[in-house]
């Protein structure tokens, strides 16, 4: 068994497993709806247009999630921009706005002489240097996250496979919209300190997918995320410790091996691939 | 769209492009040189070494700014163009500047004139992993052989610069900030020499000064690693095993695992910052590099004392 308690020993080893629980919660939360709409693609450019934000919050050293919403903010309106003036489809427009947002903010972070959090910091994050504050504040986002998630849990639903009915039972579908991207973006940020940018859509879409795998109704298929989540985040950093891998790079393979893994063998076993609706 | 308002579209794009084109081509010529000699030095402590060996006799252009880490740095399109109109670069090298060596190879091989000082002053090995120690500026005698190296060099491009002359000012000034620092070590007993860094960039001044470093927190020679969490751990072990009580971070990197692992030992653990890969700006007390040997041996005595 010390194995198990071995790699959790130490306070800032607790600190990384309590962070990356709370982070791996409320991606798992808002995951389930990105992989139930079809929103992944628009999830990873998030991910990554949230960075100039970000970078641009630490050099004028105003706060961090403020600057990440108003990247996202900007990312958001970008997008809808382009569908809107243009024939384009709105993939289109997503991947335009990641590449330039995620280009700005590598300029930004290059071009400051004395910006110690260097890029690296934020794409693959520091599980390892988990503060009690950096706690308090994933807690913080985690609850957000659940207390919204439950509130709108109808308007999500019927958004996701109805929009018109939505419309019709005056369920505003565009401000649902704009509340998931909301939740979306806050996770992300309340948990880029701990697992990075890059490796945030690894705890965002993995869980989500392999539950969508394994059940069908949907709060079954956010509680199944959030435990699959939860979990990955402990055995990456198991195996993190015992092969000496990179922490954060570990936990956001997890999930996927996971994923092929259930999907191997309810390929085996069924022999025709079906995801849960 | 109308056959009118396609070609006004595609004049305008047109006009776009030659513009940039334009700009570029401004930003990016070099400036036709005089008898001023322009030599480019990768980091701010060879632009020091390189300082002191020109004085008043040419320009001396840093390449990685103050503060930044010298593992990671990325050059950018104009850095290029000014390493290709430079008399002769001054490079560390040994692996130190990892982001510039493609560019590096490929500047000397179009016919740059590059010196790398770090192999020529009997580097140290480093002792897990093959391969030399680049960080040879925290010992000030080899930064003067490094000078008197630069200087040589220097001779062999330009002959009439008394570029020995000033090289031997720089190595006396350094060899006055070694005694110094050997005063400032005095009172800490040999068993009391131990250092917890960031990374491995204290050898030669551990070295130098009888020191032994027991633990890093960031493995390997360079700063980009990550250190896993049963490094980190074991980190821990040793530093309660010898007594360390304090961790010695760095200007450039940021300190979060470092201040994790004193968080662990208890609240009598300091992280302490040193000056490593980059002067300091003014006001640090780093601003040279005999002034940041200095600096950092005040710290690293007041803090072992």
């Amino acid at each position: 068994m010390d194995w198990l308690i071995e790699p959790f020993a130490l306070a800032f080893q607790q600190r990384a497993l309590v962070g990356g629980a709370l982070a791996a919660l409320a991606l798992a939360l808002v995951g389930t709806w990105v992989v139930i709409r079809g929103m992944t693609f628009l999830g990873d450019a998030l991910v990554h247009g949230v960075i100039p934000g970000i970078a641009l919050a630490i050099l004028l050293d105003f706060n961090v999630l403020l600057g990440a919403g108003l990247a996202a903010v900007v990312m958001v309106a970008g997008i809808n921009f382009v569908h809107r003036q243009t024939r384009l489809s709105e993939d289109t427009g997503i991947g335009l706005l990641f590449v330039g947002m995620l280009g700005l903010g590598v300029i930004l972070i290059s071009r400051t002489a004395s910006y110690t959090g260097s890029l690296t910091g934020i794409l693959f994050g520091d599980a390892l240097g988990v503060t009690a504050q950096d706690l308090v504040l994933l807690a913080v986002v985690a609850g957000v996250v659940l207390v919204i998630s439950t509130l709108l849990y109808r308007t999500f639903l019927v958004l996701s496979f109805n929009e018109d009915k939505a419309q019709l039972l005056g369920l505003r579908p565009r401000v649902a919209h704009l509340a998931l991207l909301g939740l979306i973006t806050i996770s992300i940020v309340g948990s880029f300190q701990t697992v990075g940018t890059l490796l945030v859509f690894g705890l965002l879409v993995g869980p989500a997918a392999t539950a969508a795998l394994l059940v069908k109704r949907v709060p079954a298929m956010m509680m199944t995320a959030a435990v699959i989540g939860v979990l990955s985040v402990a055995v990456g950093l198991m195996i993190s410790y015992h092969a000496g891998t990179s922490g954060s790079a570990t936990i956001a393979v997890v999930p996927i091996g996971f994923f092929f893994a259930v999907l191997t063998v309810r390929s085996l076993r069924q022999g025709a691939p079906a995801v849960a609706r | 769209m109308s056959p009118h308002s396609a070609a006004k579209r595609i004049g305008i794009i047109a006009w776009l492009l030659s513009t940039a084109l334009a700009l570029a081509a401004c930003a990016t010529s070099a400036e036709p040189g005089g008898n001023e000699i322009t030599v480019v030095a990768t980091t701010s402590i060879m632009g020091d070494i390189a300082s002191g060996v020109m004085g008043d006799q040419g320009d001396v252009e840093v390449l990685i700014p103050i503060g930044v880490d010298s593992h990671d740095f990325l050059p950018s399109a104009q850095q290029a163009s000014l390493i290709a109109g430079a008399g002769l670069v001054v490079a560390n090298g040994l692996g130190l500047e990892q982001g510039l060596q493609d560019l590096l190879e490929a500047s000397e091989r179009d016919g740059t004139r590059i010196v790398e000082l770090a192999p020529l002053v009997d580097p140290l090995p480093f002792s897990e992993h093959g391969g030399h120690d680049p960080h040879f500026w925290m010992d000030p005698i080899r930064v003067g052989a490094a000078a008197e190296a630069l200087a040589a060099e220097l001779t062999k491009l330009y002959p009439d610069g008394g570029w020995q002359e000033r090289a031997q000012g720089y190595v006396a000034e350094m060899e006055s900030t070694d005694r110094a620092i050997n005063d400032l070590f005095d009172g800490i007993p040999n068993l009391q020499r131990l250092m917890v860094t960031n990374h491995q960039a204290f050898g030669y001044f551990a070295a130098r000064y009888g020191f032994e470093v027991i633990g890093v927190v960031i493995p390997g020679g360079s700063t980009l690693a990550e250190p896993s969490s049963a490094e980190l751990a074991a980190l821990v072990e040793t530093m309660e095993r010898e007594g360390a009580r304090v961790i010695f971070a760095e200007t450039s990197q940021p300190s979060a695992l470092a201040e994790s692992v004193a968080a662990e030992l208890g609240d009598d653990v300091r992280v302490v910052e040193l000056f490593t890969e980059s002067l300091g700006s003014i006001g640090s007390g780093a601003e040279t590099l005999s002034k940041m040997l200095y600096t950092n041996a005040e710290r690293m005595a007041s803090a072992l004392g």
